[in-house]
């Protein structure tokens, strides 16, 4: 099972949770398309500037390969402290 | 949540004045401790003037913003001469007056403790990965770093980059 986790802006629109991935969803890009026909707005804010994917606590600079165990976070832009 | 002597990140309230006196019995050759201390606003800018803020909401990922946090501290041990430091933020829900974040730098010398505490604090306003969310009346509002956040940071980078030129 892929743990997905979603903060700020995401966290608003979208649940933390153990997720068994449907099968065509083998990657990054495959997922975010995935979360945008699951969740109103997640696309849209996805588009927004400063948004991040960190895979397995290591932030992606491109589209990677998923495996299901997974910890997949989707980070909003930051606010800072 | 995580905690290591250096870098807290926790949702319980904190004392300040307690955790310097804490972090300064720890100390062996400083001579100079410069600390700063965070406390929730009661106010928020907004277009028409100001809004009441009746409570703050901050998201932290817990594992990845104290890894991130600590690899930034190793700059600032790198750059600065200082002896040691300690960040302690707060998370979960708090209310006007509550402070929200510590940064405390111990060095031999003032200059560099004022400088380190500053370069720390710039990081943690812009690029600490924390989520804020203001409660003002009925509404919520997510907040991101103002623009004098990001100016103020991008001045180290100013600094190298003049030293770079020298």
């Amino acid at each position: 099972m892929a743990h997905l986790l979603f903060f700020g802006q995401f966290s608003d629109i979208a649940e933390n949770g153990e997720v068994t991935l449907p099968d065509h969803v083998t990657n990054t890009e495959a997922l975010i398309l995935w979360l945008g026909e699951t969740y109103d707005g997640f696309l849209a804010l996805w588009e927004k500037p400063g948004t991040m994917i960190v895979l397995n606590h290591e932030t992606l600079r491109a589209p990677s390969p998923l495996k299901p165990s997974d910890e997949i976070a989707f980070l909003s832009a930051l606010s800072g402290g | 949540m995580q905690e290591s002597e250096n870098i807290i990140i926790t949702a319980d309230p904190f004392s300040p004045e307690d955790r310097i006196a804490a972090f300064r019995a720890r100390l062996k050759n400083a001579g100079a401790l410069v600390s700063f201390t965070g406390v929730v606003r009661d106010v928020a800018s907004v277009s028409a003037g100001v809004d009441e803020v009746t409570a703050l909401h901050l998201q932290h990922y817990p594992g990845f913003t104290e890894r991130q946090i600590s690899a930034f501290a190793q700059t600032a041990l790198d750059r600065f001469d200082i002896e040691n430091f300690l960040i302690i933020h707060r998370v979960g829900k708090m209310t006007p007056s509550d402070p929200i974040v510590l940064v405390a730098v111990a060095a031999i010398h003032r200059r560099a403790a004022f400088e380190a505490a500053d370069y720390l604090m710039d990081y943690l306003k812009t690029s600490a990965p924390f989520w804020k969310k203001e409660m003002r009346g009925t509404q919520s509002v997510w907040i991101e770093p103002r623009k004098e956040d990001y100016s103020d940071k991008a001045r180290w980078k100013q600094q190298d980059d003049t030293k770079d030129e020298s």
